[in-house]
């Protein structure tokens, strides 16, 4: 994944190129963060079904207007394999460099839970059937970086517009279409998100859904929070939901659905099984985290994105 | 694709410290289209809307049917930079209700014209000199009373203007255009082809 | 602009002809929300025993949203059914969410009968107009016998190309309105073409660049998933030997076990002296 919230490999790679395919792309401003510092050094070519998207933002030295999956047809007899292990071998040493960020502590399974963690969890147990649906803010470019996706039209979001409420219902549509599938639905929503369309908890309790219907509970708006802490010196304008919350525990009952709280690593994996447990309706889990996570890495919006926040207190550790 | 530059390569050139020349594509330029659509409601609603989402200003747009009686020609001229007229046609190419476009550019040999109805407050002592006025400038008297003539003017969008300039001063009440109408003088539109470029 | 039915086709009533469309359009599951302005419908769906499922959401935007779920996660297009008014503003935000990510879904909204339209009708709300500039294209049917042609078409316009939503205003009289019925099996949109191959030059144009470039990236965004032909975003990077990125919205479309693909590969951040050191990540 790269942009704002993308890998540090991915985007220095992006950066460093002198080829960028790109197949079935818009190029928004997430993507490409400062757009005249944008992979500098790349012809791209650009296969592209619509029309409007093909140099609209980043010039596209090649312009393939097709069908994404007919022009890969016609281009693949046409390519030689090449030697490509030096350019691997360099995104390598980009994916070694950071990850020294990226170990794993042992946590301690009673001390606090953190949301990545929680997610980690979800994911490992998910497993290579999951199809997972998120909403939108922290939780889901957690989920992009840590849930890990298999199955090609598993990781269903709402990428465009950013419609916080879509993560629970999209869960609800997909595990009516894939009912009669191996496919295990997970949908990871914020505790703001999830209370703008959990009216429908009902009507996948009355379906039968077993979906696994996390709640990332920081009894915050966590992304705006995220934002408001690096570049709004702190000043927590209207982000705190503690007040607001309902008990989600009690209100996923009220619907008739199974529910579950963990505020530990050891109260997640038991939550995790026992909502796994469940396969008559939905199982929602309330993980309650603290809202001092942040979403790292990032690329302030305007950056280039080769100038990357990789953590909160860069240097710390050292 | 020559002559237009994307946001990413105009950026650059900037942060070069590179000029942007005078016919860089940010400065705004007169666009011409002519489109065909289909002849039912809500279509050009969509064509027009396209415009007012990209906050390109319409200067004129005319519609009327045509030779079929299901499509509509729509000539619209709309001020902007190339790169929003270029973004905004792409789109409109793409509506379902758009049958055609072409795009006439200041270098294409068109035929244009626009109809300007002007109402001239007329009285006794200055009537029959405001007849030989608007006569000796191409105008047609279609209306006369005691009070105001009105006549009929047909020409390019800039004939018209001079025309509405001198009248200023010789008691214009009034003004209707149709805005303006243009045709290529060569190349045509068809449904069953694309328009061929010059 | 619509083919016609042949001669010895069965009448029905707009409502009838509404069910029957969705049957032979293959739709599995429909999710709705009644009201005044589509009663009509719903009485076809208590009378007809359709083949589709009907889901009653609690909530019409949440309505769109799970068609959008059940179209990403199934490639098929997604089936929305609401009244006229509120329930049309209530899909605004689905549908919007739905042009930006490109997913076929079709919403049909109620509408108060034609000629009560322009007169604020109880329930009525100009859902063209609030619709136009967030739908791929959008229909309101003014008679009954154009209403299984525009289904067709409406349907073919979601699924085919770029993918979208596209609205189907119902005006309730073209409901109990009767038609002959037949489903069409092609409806012709002149001002509508769907790129496929491209062309040829550029392929090997492409190829050339490709050829001599040293390192080549690929990026790709929800394209490759929902063209549907997996099996060329599979084989395609890991036979070339391409490190792959996908964008954010297509985190899946390339199978995991692929060499190369970068996956995710960030990290959080050590946090405030309460919350203990906790770098987690992949």
């Amino acid at each position: 994944m790269l942009g704002m919230h993308g890998t540090y490999a991915a985007n220095m790679a992006v950066q460093t190129c002198d080829l960028l395919i790109a197949v079935g792309a818009r190029f928004d401003d997430r993507v490409t963060g400062k757009l005249e510092a944008w992979a500098p050094h790349a012809k791209v070519i650009h296969i592209e079904i619509d029309p409007s998207c093909v140099s609209k933002n980043v010039f596209a030295d090649c312009a393939i207007l097709g069908d994404v999956a007919t022009v890969l047809g016609q281009l693949r007899p046409q390519l030689e394999p090449k030697d490509t292990a030096a350019w691997l071998d360099q995104i390598g040493g980009w994916r070694a460099q950071a990850a020294p960020e990226m170990e794993v502590p042992e946590s301690d399974p009673d001390g606090p839970l953190g949301a990545v963690e929680a997610i980690r969890k979800l994911g490992a147990r998910a497993g290579d059937t999951a199809v997972l649906t998120t909403d939108v803010g922290q939780h889901q470019m957690w989920a992009a970086q840590h849930f890990g996706f298999v199955r090609p039209r598993s990781h269903i979001t709402s990428g465009g517009l950013g419609t916080m409420g879509f993560g629970f219902p999209a869960a609800l549509g997909a595990a009516l279409g894939l009912r009669d599938t191996d496919a295990t639905v997970v949908s990871i929503n914020g505790d703001g998100g999830f209370l703008m369309n959990m009216q429908e908890m009902g009507v996948a309790r009355a379906l039968g859904l077993p979906i696994k219907v996390a709640v990332i509970n920081n009894s915050r708006l966590g992304m705006v929070r995220q934002w408001q802490e690096l570049f709004h010196a702190e000043r927590y304008s209207h982000t705190d939901l503690a007040d607001t919350n309902p008990e989600f525990v009690a209100l996923a009952e009220a619907f008739g659905c199974a529910a579950f709280r963990a505020s530990t690593p050891a109260e997640a994996d038991a939550a995790i099984e026992a909502a796994w447990a469940v396969t008559d309706r939905p199982a929602l889990i309330e993980f309650v985290v603290p809202h001092e996570e942040l979403v790292f890495p990032m690329v302030p919006a305007g950056a280039a994105t080769d100038d990357m926040i990789l953590r909160r207190f860069a240097g710390e550790d050292e | 694709m020559t002559g237009f530059l994307t946001p990413q390569q105009l950026l650059r050139k900037r942060a070069n410290g590179e000029t942007v020349l005078a016919d860089a594509p940010e400065i705004p330029q007169t666009h011409v289209l002519s489109i065909l659509i289909e002849n039912h409601a809500g279509a050009l609603n969509r064509v027009v809307n396209l415009f007012s989402a990209r906050n390109l200003n319409l200067d004129s747009v005319s519609v009327g049917t045509t030779e079929d009686p299901d499509v509509s020609r729509l000539t619209i001229v709309t001020t902007g930079s190339r790169r929003q007229v270029r973004q905004a046609v792409r789109l409109v190419r793409q509506l379902i209700d758009v049958l055609q476009l072409d795009e006439f550019t200041p270098d294409d040999a068109v035929v244009e014209r626009e109809l300007c109805l002007a109402k001239l407050a007329a009285t006794a002592a200055n009537r029959s000199g405001l007849l030989e006025l608007t006569r000796s400038l191409g105008a047609h008297v279609v209306h006369a009373d005691r009070e105001a003539i009105t006549v009929e003017l047909t020409g390019t969008s800039s004939e018209i203007d001079a025309f509405i300039h001198i009248m200023e001063e010789h008691g214009l009440m009034e003004v209707a255009r149709s805005g303006r109408l243009a045709l290529h003088r060569s190349r045509h539109l068809s449904l069953n082809s694309s328009p061929a470029r010059s | 602009m619509w083919p016609t039915p042949r001669t010895d086709a069965p009448v029905l009533t707009g409502a009838e002809i509404f069910v029957r469309s969705l049957e032979a359009e293959g739709v599995e599951v429909v999710f709705g929300h009644p009201g005044g302005a589509i009663i009509k419908i719903y009485d076809a769906l208590a009378t007809m025993q359709p083949s589709f499922q009907h889901v009653l959401v609690r909530h019409e935007q949440a309505g769109t949203h799970a068609a959008e779920g059940y179209a990403k996660a199934t490639g098929k297009v997604g089936t929305v059914l609401v009244t006229s008014g509120p329930g049309a503003t209530n899909t605004v935000t689905g549908i919007a969410d739905a042009m930006l990510d490109s997913v076929p879904i079709v919403v049909f909204t109620g509408q108060v009968a034609v000629p009560l339209i322009g007169g604020d009708a109880f329930q009525e709300c100009d859902t063209m107009g609030v619709t136009r500039s967030i739908t791929k294209h959008s229909f309101q049917v003014r008679s009954a016998k154009d209403l299984a042609p525009t289904i067709k078409a409406a349907y073919h316009i979601a699924r085919t190309g770029r993918p979208g939503p596209v609205v189907i205003d119902l005006p309730k009289d073209i409901l109990v309105e009767e038609a002959e019925f037949e489903y069409p099996e092609s409806v012709t949109l002149r001002g509508y073409a769907v790129p496929s191959a491209g062309l040829t030059e550029k392929v090997e144009r492409a190829a050339g660049m490709i050829a001599a470039r040293s390192g080549p990236c690929s990026t790709s965004a929800a394209g490759p998933s929902t063209a549907g032909r997996r099996k060329h975003s599979r084989s395609w990077p890991a036979t070339r030997a391409f490190p792959s990125r996908p964008r954010f919205t297509a985190s899946a479309p390339f199978p995991r076990p692929m060499r190369w693909r970068s996956g995710c590969s960030a990290c959080t951040a050590r946090t405030r002296p309460t919350w203990p050191s906790r770098p987690a990540t992949c």
